[in-house]
């Protein structure tokens, strides 16, 4: 009977309808491969790096606020202990995160706007088009996890009892262990709401979890580094409905996908309505207007316009993840509005508004998947916006007289702002060139100014060697700018040696 | 019936059924579709045999570069049945009696459809449902992208056949048992695939009502007794269904071993190449490619989100109790559940394993199920509770969800209409057809190879007209032999014929297929001297063509393709049926109150 009562709870009820709604997110990640985010293989190459004991840096040695913390890799390490490779590792934590996010949500839902409102603000959560850039277009696993962290934290902060400041001080460190910078800002964010509620417990666990959250992701231990510049959201963006998968095409800077979603916003705006003209508007608090504000500032902050002038902010995260953490806060006071305003929705209203929700996530459904082999580190990064040898496989060893051919694929973690030129070199046992490749990247088809950031390009290098070439040869690879002839470092190196049998 | 007619939501389902239609209004032909050449020369063989005054034929003359193909006994020809009616009786071009028949399956599945529902639900639901299984993607797919015109309009019957079975079950009258029978026969003569899988799906539901009938009494023997006048009644219209397409049914499924096999399940019909990817059924994607290897076909296979959305609240609701229609939402639960399991490589031993399921050639099409049941999923979003008090207002939730599935869709609901590749609906076109797409090469059992091209090819390609399928080359090369050609039909031959010494033979040009028997008659007073069928030994390597041997002396010989005994026992089932269905229609009154003493009705 227990566990029937259980099946019959308005939480349980819910979440069963809202995981079901919202599987179509997550379900794409069982195709085969990796989401072709602007991630690439990142998050496997974070994986393999927590699972060798080093931080989860590829890149660079790890930045202070702006590094993911170990939390989703230490997830994807327990599933890649289970089976699995690294990519299935990944995409499990990246599930998890996805399904605590909607249980979180509709916890936080369902207590402000019923079982109906709950699943609705799960919906529009894990359809607006900016979370789905998030996964599928960016990869980005860790501001996942942090979302989850939030959308507990915001379930336990309303009702005060001890057992939800468990729950708010788990889902902080949740946060904090996912990228400490976003730590920052959602345990403002649950300040502020824990505020509006006045319960002393709240307050107590939501700094608590903050301190926690601190002390676990530990971010002193790490240097503040300059960041890549990086853009806020333009308040076009907010509300262009289009979705591209594109970062940039020839000429034309395509737009990031940071809409909310439209049935949002209309539902927001209809909330607005409804919180502020009815009768008894005014006479009670509202939790309507606490998440709007909150929601609201947030997304003030992610905006370029204000971004810009408040320097802190791209020093704890990019500006545009404040609009990924606005998402719940927008969404329950959407929610608490309509309940307000149509406080006898019927059962097919309400499945109207699913409905509305989930086909506004269009194309960002469709996302593409790539398959490769990723190794336990890439070979090699080259300049300062790093452009990663993935790997590089000699197909045999270089031999006087026959073609040697080298096996790469590369990705470029930032667009690069140069069509530079890779080489081989064939050099004797003195260090004299005997054959050399110089060219773009497969054969002038893929220049580097046509590289998506996180797209795979593989490419096989061929280098004709004289007959008349000595024993013992060895090969440098590296890249160069071809109008200055300027070769990019990789680490203090201009060029990796590549022997007879590999690197 | 007239209160069915006279139902606004009736109307405007079908006036919302329409965006489905438009574009078949473009004008031009979707030529680039999977199946959309095959449909128009369908019409055109059938109209050929219709012209000859056969109109139920089972010999197409031009299939296999003009060596003929029984095509029409071993593939339903219902839907082409109604195209060739189409372009007999109305003044339309080929390709417009094509797009006719589609536009007929819309709107037919809309009103199966809401028929079905309607028999259980508020006519708002039922609504909603037929739009969810008019624009139900894979639906979409079937008729703009695969062009598959039979199994088009076989979906659109199968809610008739769930319709009538619901009604003879509930409230069994004699007309109820023909109207069953006719629907189920009806899906028979439209699409072998979808016969089957109907027939389980039938039996499934069948045994699902039973077991409702069998709830509502109290004593357990009146529950039983309940349950076994359910399955008895749905058994007897089943069997006479079956016994209605007889003439079809039975020699496709005993007759198909004398074809080659390999042409239809293997190399790129190989189904372990096909099966769905779970993503797939998510993801949006439209496409108007075909299958490949892989999770990235060309076409889609989603079911759709806005029906899937519509189904798990209804599930959801039932689950929680707040459904009508007590398990019956579980039942489309479990229908929903397998079509998509069938479709995927979960159920790969029982493709392998399991007898029929292999004969869907492509596992996809098991979304013909889950579509189905998605579409009366949908209906079980409402409850009786939802429409009382009446109001108004209650349509606001049905025109939105409407407007939704159709938004839902929008982008899916298009065709791509490039211009008629060379020969278009032609012979000629056919010839070309076959020879650039190795389609239409069906071959019978006694050829060693697939034909490439044929002397008669040529023919169709310079526009003559076929005066006869005597292989003169043959004939020309021997001197002991002389052929002159009476007559030449379709699915005969007449033939003056001088053998100069025995054991000469006359060689055709015609693919040999039991049925087909030759008769030598006395060139003057026109007796028959010998009659004889033709077996596997009358053919010539390598395309299994006829070769017919001739005693020495002058004779008429003609060869024809006639009924076999088991063609000839099955059509004497299927017109005993219709005897049968007529007595039950014409004795109705007499026989209700006979099958009511035994088959109570029950009250909703």
């Amino acid at each position: 009977m227990s566990r029937i009562r259980l099946a019959m709870s308005p939480w349980w009820a819910a979440l069963v309808l809202a995981c079901y709604l919202t599987l179509p997110v997550w379900a794409m990640l069982s195709h085969p491969g990796l989401p072709a985010t602007t991630n690439g293989p990142l998050p496997v190459l974070k994986l393999y790096a927590v699972e060798r004991g080093a931080p989860p840096a590829v890149a660079t040695a790890g930045e202070r606020w702006h590094t993911d913390g170990v939390w989703p890799y230490t997830v994807a390490r327990m599933a890649h202990g289970l089976s699995g490779d690294g990519v299935s590792a990944i995409k499990i934590s990246i599930v998890l995160a996805q399904v605590l996010l909607v249980a979180g949500c509709v916890g936080w839902g369902v207590r402000l706007g019923g079982v109906y409102g709950g699943v609705l603000a799960a919906v529009l959560v894990a359809f607006a088009p900016v979370l789905l850039s998030t996964l599928y277009h960016d990869g980005d696993v860790a501001l996942m996890w942090a979302m989850a962290g939030l959308a507990w934290a915001g379930w336990g902060i309303g009702r005060g009892r001890r057992r939800d400041a468990v729950v708010v001080v788990i889902a902080l460190i949740v946060a904090w262990a996912a990228r400490p910078g976003l730590g920052i800002w959602i345990s403002l964010a649950a300040l502020l709401l824990a505020a509006f509620y006045r319960h002393p417990l709240t307050l107590l666990s939501v700094l608590g979890g903050s301190l926690l959250g601190f002390f676990f992701a530990q971010p002193w231990t790490r240097p503040v580094l300059p960041m890549p510049a990086s853009a806020g959201v333009a308040l076009y963006q907010l509300l262009e409905p289009g979705w591209s998968w594109d970062v940039e095409t020839i000429g034309r800077m395509v737009p990031a996908n940071f809409s909310l979603g439209l049935p949002l916003l209309g539902l927001l705006l209809v909330g607005a309505w409804g919180s502020t003209s009815l009768p008894d508007a005014g006479t009670r608090p509202q939790p309507w207007l606490p998440h709007l504000l909150i929601g609201g500032l947030l997304t003030l902050l992610s905006l370029q316009a204000v971004s810009s002038r408040l320097p802190f902010i791209a020093q704890t995260v990019p500006p545009a993840s404040l609009l990924v953490l606005a998402l719940p806060f927008l969404a329950m006071a959407a929610v608490v509005g309509w309940q307000r305003l149509m406080p006898s929705t019927s059962v097919p209203v309400w499945t109207a508004l699913f409905v509305l929700s989930i086909l506004n996530a269009g194309p960002a459904l469709s996302p593409s998947f790539e398959s490769y082999a990723i190794p336990q580190q890439p070979v090699a990064l080259f300049g300062p916006q790093p452009i990663m040898l993935l790997s590089a496989q000699p197909v045999s060893a270089p031999q006087a007289g026959a073609s040697f051919t080298l096996d790469v694929s590369w990705v470029a973690l930032q667009k690069p702002d140069f069509d530079y030129n890779i080489f081989v070199h064939v050099l004797d046992a003195q260090g004299h060139k005997v054959a050399q490749f110089d060219g773009q990247p497969q054969q002038g088809a893929r220049p580097m100014t046509s590289w998506q950031p996180g797209e795979v390009i593989s490419d096989s290098l061929q280098v004709p060697i004289p007959a008349d070439a000595p024993q013992g040869l060895r090969v440098l690879l590296g890249v160069y700018n071809w109008q200055t002839g300027v070769r990019l470092l990789a680490g203090d190196k201009d060029a990796i040696a590549v022997s007879g049998g590999g690197l | 019936m007239k209160r069915v007619l006279r139902s606004p939501a009736l109307w405007m389902t079908l006036l919302l059924s329409l965006f489905a239609v438009a574009p078949f209004l473009h004008p031009g032909y979707f030529w680039s579709a999977n199946d959309a050449r095959h449909d128009v020369f369908f019409i055109l063989q059938y109209n050929l045999s219709w012209n000859e005054g056969v109109l139920l034929p089972r010999w197409s003359p031009d299939w296999a570069f003009g060596y003929g193909y029984p095509f029409f006994n071993l593939v339903a020809p219902g839907a082409t049945f109604v195209g060739t009616a189409l372009y007999h009786f109305l003044p339309l071009s080929l390709e417009s009696a094509v797009k006719g028949t589609f536009i007929l399956s819309i709107l037919l599945s809309a009103l199966g459809m809401w028929l079905f529902v309607r028999e259980w639900a508020d006519e708002r639901a039922a609504m909603v449902a037929a739009l969810v299984y008019v624009y139900a993607p894979y639906h979409l797919l079937d008729i703009t992208v695969r062009a598959a015109m039979g199994e088009s309009l076989a979906l659109a019957l199968v809610p008739f056949a769930l319709w009538t079975l619901r009604r003879l079950v509930r409230r069994p009258t004699p007309q109820r048992i023909v109207w069953f029978a006719l629907s189920y026969a009806a899906i028979h003569l439209t699409h072998n695939f979808i016969a089957l899988l109907s027939t389980g799906l039938l039996l499934a539901y069948l045994a699902a009502l039973a077991v409702a009938q069998a709830g509502r009494g109290h004593a357990l023997g009146i529950r039983l007794r309940a349950g076994f006048r359910s399955i008895v009644l749905g058994g007897l219209g089943l069997g006479l269904g079956l016994g209605l397409a007889a003439f079809f049914v039975f020699p496709a499924l005993l007759e198909f071993q004398y074809v080659r096999q390999d042409q239809w399940f293997g190399g790129y019909y190989d189904f372990h190449d096909h099966f769905v990817y779970f993503s797939q059924f998510f993801d949006p994607r439209w496409g108007f490619g075909i299958s490949v290897p892989g999770p990235d076909d060309a076409i889609s296979f989603q079911l759709g989100l806005v029906a899937l959305t519509l189904a798990g609240v209804a599930v959801w609701r039932w689950w929680r109790g707040q459904s009508h229609g007590h398990g019956e939402p579980g039942f489309w639960l479990l229908i929903l559940v397998g079509g998509a399991w069938l479709s995927t490589a979960a159920a790969t031993w029982a493709w392998d394993h399991v007898p029929l399921v292999a004969s869907a050639q492509f596992p996809w099409r098991y979304l013909s199920l889950a579509i189905l049941a998605l579409a009366v999923l949908a209906a079980h979003v409402w409850t009786p509770d939802d429409f009382t008090p009446p109001h108004p207002r209650q349509w606001l939730a049905p025109i939105l969800l409407s407007g939704l599935v159709i938004l839902g869709s929008s982008r899916y609901v298009q065709m791509q209409t490039p211009p008629a590749p060379p020969g278009g609906a032609t012979l000629a076109g056919l010839m070309e057809f076959e020879r650039s797409a190795n389609e239409m090469t069906g071959m019978t059992a006694t050829a060693a190879e697939v034909a490439t091209w044929s002397p008669l090819a040529d023919l169709h390609m310079a526009g003559i007209k076929i005066g006869n399928q005597v292989d003169y080359s043959l004939v020309n090369a021997n001197d002991q032999l002389v052929v002159d050609v009476k007559e030449h039909r379709i699915d005969s031959e007449l033939l003056w014929v001088r053998a100069l010494s025995a054991g000469q033979s006359v060689p055709f040009y015609r693919q040999w297929f039991p049925g087909w028997t030759a008769t030598l008659l006395d060139p003057d007073s026109g007796a028959e001297i010998a009659h004889f069928s033709l077996g596997p030994e009358h053919t010539r390597p390598p395309y299994g063509l006829l070769t017919v041997p001739v005693p020495q002396g002058d004779h008429l010989l003609l060869i024809r393709f006639q009924n076999t005994p088991l063609r000839t026992a099955s059509n004497v089932v299927s017109a005993l049926s219709m005897a049968v269905a007529l007595l039950l229609l014409l004795a109705a009154r007499w026989l209700t109150p006979v099958i009511h003493r035994f088959f109570a009705p029950i009250s909703d």
